[in-house]
């Protein structure tokens, strides 16, 4: 009797059972990795006009405080972009010797020609949370005693700004959960070794340094989340609403 | 009847004080409140209806076939799909900061409240609070410093916020052009373009001093436009200038001019009224002043104790409003009927004196008259002299109005609760005479241009006058130059030369007087959307001068206060009042009344060939709120019909014209067409019963049946102007004719009903007076702890229902028992985080959220339902959608009937039903994907994007 099938067939079953397996695996294993905005948001930079606001430079090398661009965001849920005037008032004509080099003036011109025509300039927008995630409201977790830096990561080591975080809801959580690491030291509140703060801003590149004793950092946050009888909400309502 | 006893405990004539049980005392037992007519006969059908819980076609997916759920879903696929596929990222956004000129005061994410005001179409204005966010409006609130408002607001003014954005406005002016093939078509054009025309155009009247110029506007009570009314009659003294409001109350304008001798409105003060007799008036609702007469009558209304007052209402009706609603005693009178009851009422007063000599003169019957309510009203009004008050509403003729100004002079309540203040030429005057002169005019082609502002003529002025059509022939004989400025497609913009897109208050500068007297400025939120031009400036673009809103304003107030002018102007800005600018109040001439009075006469009583028909004037108003679906889909007062405005009469009356009845358990409950002429007009309308209506009469709600308007409003309802007699809000000798057919009336008076459960319940004074204190029954609390009622607690509860004790179903979500944990003092012990403030603690040791609505102040109208529905951005679903329960409004008005018949029920009593976040939310235990669930506060709220 001639073989309508080749012996090799005979593992075809076990084969196909197999391959179908490590398919489903790979596909279960490659949504689970893949489809989350740990992969798909972490990283993002896009480009920026004029090459991009450099806080390495402002804020790292500068020392500029947040907030005198950020201005409202202790006020107002929103964290707003400085208007323009904000960015003239020292890259404006006559205002700094710098920006007279051709060099530095070249690359700060975008500024003053929008300033010149009242134009806005269209920043790219890097942090975006769903419109379901009602106001994410940058005043309360700042006046509780975050640190930009635990959402934005450390924004004065970035040259052009990119997004540290995945900002999904389990990242969100993960910190309501266990807020205390990522409590800093406002103005007015004890050090350890005695004396009090000036601002949130002697402490807020410290968070780096802070995660070297995990420990400490904890114990602080803990008695810092009692003394400002902190209670990070975890029901649904509290951002979605 | 006795009038220390209100409708609950009094029962066709007899007390219920000898009632045996204190079911009966309290009515609360059988069906002493009922919503419906199959509700109050407790059919078989309606009790299946209940029972379904949807009703038939609730679970059909939409309203049309399978290609329009395929069109729809195709269109949304395409819209998500455009959303998703760039490059599986998200869209690349941008943020756009302020530039080199930043906004004073706008913080991104902070919202803003700026004060303006709302003319109201008729006169008068509405103060109020705009919310905007980075310089867009989203919610008005009433203003706290405005005297008419007071932090409220009315429905109208919640509603205009979706007029603001209303996709269907008129985007750019047009012109007509008629082509070689004698085809017209319209142009798009500019401002400038009209500017430029314009000032060609209306130079040439210079020469004739205006002759053949013709203004038609609404009745605004502005300073700025009464200016440019003035400077146009300066410039055109020939040209005619007609302020027009198709609701306006013609009668009482005549009469109460006639009375105080000079252009005069009235004012009322309800706070120091005892005694209130409103006769086919609806002062609680529509009207420029019904926000403050509501706030006056909430005040009497909330009783805290046995020893507070309430004023006492009288109501003779001949629709039922929601004023009737609340009436202490109410009676259900033809509109051709009341003038002889207040005749009655008159006589029976024992006044002497020259009105007493005029309504024996008057030529009135009062014989078939209730004689039981008039002597009750009489006495009651002869008692509270200068603390009593007699209002009259627009149903009623000119010396009705005379007559009752005359009383309330005799009665010494001028001057106390009534006032009459100087009224603006342009609000009294006749602006029906001047449309029928218009009309004329036009046919002959004496008029070659005339201008129409806000107003919708071709719609609704007086249907005799053939307006439209005679409009649309000149223009089209190019015998006139129609020029018509509007927010919203119309009827009239259809046929007009010019078409100009107009702006809401919300972009544009103006100001208004209240009908109080309040002088505000309105002050815009946004620049005009679509570069649209406001009233006045359109007025000062056609006399040739800069279309300034904020300028022309200015001008006229620095001549109010010369000094200091800047700052004045700030402050006025600032609160959104600018003082009250009302004459002094005028007095009342009672021989003036009775020169009226003498020669009265008035009509037979109507029959089932020979009917009365009211009009009212609802939420349309004069049809210019046609387009706005969120009015559209607020039910009916009285009787929960939305989308529609069918006319109304009493069942036995709707039996009598052999039509048939709605059973308003249907899929579709049918109303029966039918043919009604009057005054030798007619046209074909739905008839829908609603109780309490008197016999042989039909209310004919206006403002519907839109030939022309946006999407929304074209083609709901029935033009009901086409009856309207000019100038009068009523007539008789109305024949009705069946026509056998059917028409779908959506109505929501049946969902959601109490299903055997006393939800709502009333009980009069002496019973609570006798009943209220006493603690009378032991029960247990939700969570099984003993507790002591009071009978008020046992009415809140539906004990004295016969229902079980409102025991929790579920058990205490913390700790599996119905207790609560507690040490063995009994306090609360947190198990989760002992010591720490924790969301975790039970809920009776938290914060409780509470809320109460007084029903007895309530008067059912409806403006809650809307500004939770403007709060919340809720959907509208439709004329379709509503007749199977989809509804989607977060706060319902139920409406309940008092008493057991049919016709005559004694009274309405209103409840708001809102979501109440139950501790215990049974959506929430059957909630499939999480979208409802609890707050740390024990409130139960919903999660959207679920």
């Amino acid at each position: 009797m001639s073989t309508i099938f080749p012996k090799w067939t005979n593992g075809l079953p076990f084969h196909m059972v197999g391959g179908g397996m490590t398919a489903l695996t790979l596909v279960v294993g490659g949504v689970w990795y893949y489809f989350t905005p740990a992969f798909w948001e972490v990283g993002y930079m896009p480009k920026q006009p004029g090459g991009g606001f450099n806080h390495q430079i402002h804020a790292g090398k500068l020392g500029m405080d947040c907030r005198y661009c950020h201005s409202q965001i202790e006020v107002s849920a929103e964290a707003n972009i400085p208007a323009v005037s904000v960015c003239n008032g020292c890259h404006g004509e006559n205002k700094l010797q710098k920006f007279e080099n051709p060099q530095h003036k070249a690359k700060t011109d975008f500024i003053r020609e929008a300033y010149a025509a009242d134009a806005p300039i269209e920043w790219h927008r890097v942090h975006k949370l769903p419109d379901y995630v009602r106001n994410f409201p940058h005043s309360v977790h700042l006046n509780a005693g975050v640190s930009c830096i635990s959402c934005h990561g450390n924004v004065a080591r970035m040259p052009v700004v990119w997004q540290q975080e995945s900002l999904s809801m389990g990242w969100c959580l993960d910190c309501h959960r266990n807020p205390e690491p990522n409590l800093v030291p406002r103005a007015g509140d004890p050090k350890p070794g005695g004396g009090v703060y000036e601002d949130m801003m002697t402490r807020l590149f410290d968070v780096e340094k802070m995660k070297e004793d995990p420990a400490a950092v904890a114990a602080q946050g803990a008695l810092l989340y009692e003394k400002r009888k902190l209670a990070a909400p975890e029901n649904c309502g509290a951002c979605h609403y | 009847m006795a009038h220390d006893q209100c409708h609950s405990s009094v029962e066709d004539g007899k007390p219920l004080h000898k009632a045996r049980t204190p079911h009966e005392l309290i009515g609360a037992a059988g069906a002493k409140h009922w919503r419906g007519l199959d509700d109050l006969a407790d059919t078989g059908e309606f009790r299946d209806f209940l029972e379904r819980e949807f009703p038939d076609g609730a679970s059909e997916l939409l309203q049309g076939s399978r290609r329009t759920f395929l069109k729809l879903m195709g269109a949304g696929v395409a819209l998500a799909g455009a959303a998703t596929m760039p490059g599986c990222r998200r869209p690349a956004h941008e943020i756009l900061p302020y530039s080199a000129n930043v906004p004073e005061s706008i913080i991104p994410g902070k919202s803003l409240f700026y004060a303006t005001s709302r003319p109201l179409p008729g006169g008068g204005a509405e103060g109020l609070l705009v919310e905007t966010h980075e310089g867009r409006p989203t919610k008005v609130e009433g203003n706290p410093l405005h005297p008419v408002n007071q932090g409220k607001s009315s429905e109208w003014s919640q509603a205009s916020i979706l007029a603001l954005y209303d996709p269907d406005r008129l985007k750019e002016p047009e012109f007509r052009r008629v082509g070689k093939d004698g085809e017209a078509s319209y142009v798009p054009a500019t401002w400038d373009d009209f500017t430029a025309w314009s000032a060609k155009h209306f130079t040439n009247y210079d020469a004739t001093h205006g002759m053949g110029l013709a203004f038609v506007v609404d009745k605004k009570t502005s300073p700025t436009r009464d200016a440019l009314r003035d400077q146009i009659k300066k410039r055109w003294p020939d040209a005619s200038w007609i302020a027009y409001d198709a609701t306006e109350n013609t009668a009482a304008n005549a009469a109460i001019s006639a009375v105080c001798g000079g252009p005069a409105t009235e004012v009322l003060d309800i706070s120091k009224a005892k005694i209130i007799l409103s006769l086919d008036r609806d002062f609680l609702h529509f009207e420029p002043l019904s926000l403050v007469h509501a706030r006056q009558w909430g005040a009497w209304r909330s009783v805290m104790g046995t020893k507070d007052q309430m004023c006492r209402l009288y109501c003779a009706e001949s629709s039922f409003s929601g004023t009737g609603g609340s009436a202490d005693h109410r009676v259900r009178v033809a509109p051709s009927q009341i003038p002889a009851l207040v005749v009655a009422i008159a006589k029976k007063l024992g006044l002497s004196g020259p009105l007493a000599a005029g309504v024996g003169a008057a030529k009135v019957s009062d014989a078939a008259v209730d004689t039981k309510f008039v002597d009750a009203v009489a006495e009651d009004l002869a008692a509270h002299r200068g603390a009593s008050l007699i209002v009259v509403g627009a149903s009623q003729p000119s010396w009705v109005h005379a007559l009752v100004a005359g009383l309330n002079s005799e009665l010494g309540n001028v001057g106390q609760t009534v006032k009459f203040i100087p009224a603006g030429a342009d609000r009294v005057s006749d602006g029906a005479a001047g449309l029928a002169k218009l009309a004329g005019q036009v046919e002959r082609g004496e008029v070659k241009t005339l201008v129409c502002i806000e107003t919708n003529p071709a719609f609704n002025a007086p249907a005799a006058l053939k307006l439209e059509e005679k409009l649309a022939k000149a223009v089209a004989d190019k015998k006139l130059t129609l020029i018509v400025q509007s927010v919203e497609d119309s009827e009239t913009v259809e046929i007009a030369n010019w078409r100009l897109n107009s702006t809401t208050y919300l972009e544009s500068w103006g100001d208004v007087v209240a009908a109080d007297g309040t002088l505000s400025a309105v002050q815009p939120m946004i620049a005009p959307l679509y570069t649209a031009r406001s009233e006045i400036e359109t007025l000062a673009t056609i006399l040739g001068q800069k279309p300034d809103g904020y300028d022309l304003v200015r001008s006229v107030w620095s001549k109010r206060t010369p000094v200091d002018f800047d700052k004045s102007w700030r402050k006025a800005l600032w609160n959104g009042v600018a003082g009250n600018i009302a004459g002094a109040a005028m007095s009342v001439s009672v021989n003036h009344a009775a020169d009226i009075v003498v020669n009265a006469a008035a009509g037979a009583a109507p029959s089932a060939t020979s009917l009365d028909v009211v009009f009212e004037c609802g939420l349309m108003a004069d049809g210019s709120w046609a387009n706005n679906a969120w009015l559209q889909e607020l039910p009916h007062t009285a009787s929960k019909v939305v989308w529609d405005n069918p006319a109304y009469c009493s069942p036995s009356t709707l039996d009598a014209l052999n039509l048939t009845r709605p059973d308003e358990t249907d899929k579709k409950p049918h109303g029966s067409l039918a043919e009604v002429t009057v005054g030798g007009a007619s046209m074909v309308i739905a008839v829908w019963p609603v109780p309490g209506m008197p016999d042989n009469t039909l209310v004919l709600p206006l403002g519907n049946g839109r030939r022309k308007s946006g999407q929304v409003g074209t083609g709901v309802g029935f033009n009901t102007f086409l009856l309207k007699p000019a100038g009068a809000f009523s007539a008789s000798g109305a024949t009705v004719k069946g026509k056998g057919e059917t028409y779908d009336v959506s109505c929501t008076q049946t969902h959601g009903s109490m299903e055997g459960r006393a939800i709502v319940r009333s009980v009069d004074l002496p019973a609570f007076e006798k009943h209220g204190d006493p603690a009378v029954v032991t029960t247990v609390d939700t969570y099984g702890r003993p507790k002591r009622l009071t009978l008020g607690e046992r009415l809140e509860g539906g004990e004295l229902n016969h229902m079980p004790a409102n025991v929790s179903a579920y058990p205490n979500p913390f700790n599996g028992t119905r207790s609560e944990p507690t040490n063995e003092k009994g306090a609360y012990i947190d198990p989760a985080r002992a010591g720490k403030l924790s969301e975790h603690a039970p809920y009776s040791q938290r914060v409780q959220w509470g809320m109460s609505i007084d029903l007895s102040a309530c008067s059912g109208c409806n403006v809650c339902t809307i500004a939770c529905q403007a709060e919340n951005n809720i959907p509208v679903v439709g004329k379709f959608e509503v007749n199977k329960g989809r509804e989607m409004q977060w706060i319902r008005v139920d409406r309940y009937f008092t008493g057991r018949s049919r016709d005559n029920p004694s009274g309405m009593v209103f409840q708001p039903v809102a979501c109440v976040h139950c501790e215990n939310a049974p959506c929430e235990v059957v909630c499939p994907v999480n979208a409802t669930v609890h707050g740390p506060e024990g409130n139960n709220y919903m999660v959207y994007n679920r």
